[in-house]
């Protein structure tokens, strides 16, 4: 995406080599903390791989991310510029630049979130067209030529229902293209799949993560982990245990705890 | 499917075995005055279904509002929303209806006729129950749909008109169809405050023909006629959705 020329840009005239930042990230649910003063920053157009056991959080740093959810402490800075700040809404903001913000985020869920009443296209194009305010004929231009490089150029008019569910995930990854995304949020998103269908998905996040896309990958294939990411953070108990290039984490953690939890997951 | 049609032969047999066969020496079973006042009831059909058509616009469009109140938990007319519902639920549409016939005038200091009272009434009593049947529908709709809807930039009712009210409704399609035969018949009722809809004409022409078992008897009919086929389409929604939707 990022290296065809658009005009849909919403960071045209910004630094170079900007950045996702999370800073001191925080998070309460009642009494239980379920992020503790996680940091985490790193380069556009790499692709991080966010593991750890269930429960470790993972999720709900991707939905700070993506906006979703209001945390107590920290900062989410993108592109050298406040993003969401830790309080009572979250919102760094208000105003046309934290939209902008907001809409150069996108997020990819672990349940199929097409909606189900539309077909494919339409699922695809209802972005672009209500929100980037593109017309009918340009999106589903774009629209086609997605779906063609996520595979699904036979099943435009298909309703979801009729897709399988690594279908429906690369459709639903269709759709965060779409929107021209600066940063994509994958939350667990082929652990609901059968698995002989988790390969076509991750197919599709590979080819991406090759293309230049920012991703930020939370995932339970270590394999991908290891392999396609630029770099690993290990997660536990809310915290970010250890992270690195994933040559390094997966032959040599420094930590006690990533070594158990990769001794339990590579075997 | 057998069963209603079993049912109601059974009703025309009983009703033509009266026919041939007097039940007591006073009740001489007369189907003719049913042809004579036909269209007088006709006449009263056509203003029952002007009140419902309109009440179901009104009170469906009402209750959407109302349940997107309660669901988006709108600040200060969210309570109101409740005493709202609740009120209407918990008591008697007859008395809904004298209520806003009598008080309206006197609250606002108007005259309105009887025949928008009536609308009135009946447009709030379905919109009670219509926001109930929204509301449950609006809540099945899964968190992360919402969630989807919002990161991909919807605004908040673009996220209702795209999203969610469209699933929404074909969650509940079957429970407000049977919500609109309920608020035909119910319609019935406008007929205490003089207006003169299907039951007030049946009851007129009763009274005065003194024949109130033959002309109650078309007149149910008649309301028969026109509602069955609505809850038999709600049935098999019903069935056709538990078998083909699945969302998510």
């Amino acid at each position: 995406m990022s290296s065809e020329p658009h005009d849909l840009d919403p960071f045209a005239g910004a630094a170079p080599g900007a950045d996702v930042e999370l800073l001191n990230v925080t998070k309460q649910f009642g009494r239980h903390t379920v992020l503790k003063d996680v940091s985490l920053t790193f380069r556009s157009g790499v692709t991080v791989a966010v593991i750890g056991p269930s429960g470790s959080g993972k999720s709900t740093l991707c939905r700070i991310v993506a906006g979703l959810e209001p945390f107590q402490k920290g900062t989410v800075r993108l592109d050298g510029h406040d993003f969401l700040r830790g309080g009572l809404r979250g919102r760094a903001a208000h105003g046309p630049d934290y939209r902008r913000r907001r809409l150069s985020v996108g997020m990819v869920f672990q349940s199929s979130t097409l909606f189900p009443q539309m077909t494919v296209l339409d699922n695809i194009i209802l972005g672009p067209q209500k929100v980037l305010k593109l017309s009918r004929s340009t999106a589903i231009e774009r629209a086609v030529a997605i779906l063609g490089r996520v595979g699904l150029g036979e099943k435009l008019r298909s309703f979801p229902a009729h897709l399988s569910g690594g279908q429906q995930q690369r459709a639903a990854i269709a759709r965060e293209l779409a929107m021209d995304r600066r940063l994509i949020l994958f939350d667990e998103v082929t652990s609901a799949l059968d698995p002989e269908l988790v390969h076509d998905v991750l197919a599709v996040m590979q080819e991406l993560a090759h293309g230049g896309l920012t991703m930020l990958v939370v995932t339970h294939e270590m394999t991908f982990a290891r392999t396609v990411s630029d770099e690993v953070v290990f997660m536990d108990n809310g915290s970010v245990v250890e992270s690195g290039p994933p040559a390094e984490l997966f032959a040599r953690p420094k930590m006690m705890r990533t070594r158990s939890f990769l001794d339990r997951v590579l075997t | 499917m057998r069963l209603p049609i079993l049912l109601l032969a059974v009703g025309c047999t009983l009703l033509s075995g009266c026919m041939s066969s007097p039940g007591g020496p006073e009740y001489q079973w007369d189907p003719t005055v049913v042809r004579d006042y036909l269209p007088v009831l006709v006449g009263g059909l056509q203003l029952t279904l002007f009140l419902t058509v309109t009440s179901l616009a009104g009170g469906l469009a009402f209750g959407l509002v109302v349940a997107m109140v309660r669901v988006g938990k709108v600040w200060v007319l969210n309570p109101i929303a409740i005493a709202y519902i609740e009120f209407v639920r918990a008591t008697p549409l007859l008395i809904q209806l004298v209520w806003i016939y009598y008080s309206l005038p006197i609250i606002l200091n108007i005259q309105i006729p009887s025949l928008w009272a009536a609308v009135i009434g009946l447009t709030l009593n379905l919109g009670a129950f219509a926001a109930e049947a929204f509301r449950s529908g609006l809540r099945a709709i899964p968190r992360d749909q919402i969630d989807a809807a919002d990161v991909l930039g919807l605004r908040y009712l673009q996220r209702m008109q795209y999203v969610v009210v469209p699933q929404a409704f074909r969650i509940i399609f079957p429970v407000l169809i049977s919500l609109s035969v309920t608020a035909f018949k119910d319609t019935a009722l406008v007929s205490t405050l003089g207006i003169a809809d299907l039951m007030y004409q049946g009851q007129t022409v009763a009274s005065q023909t003194y024949r109130p078992l033959e002309i109650l008897s078309a007149v149910a009919l008649i309301y028969f006629v026109i509602a069955f086929p609505f809850t038999t389409l709600s049935r098999r929604l019903e069935v056709h959705m538990a078998r083909h939707l699945r969302t998510g």
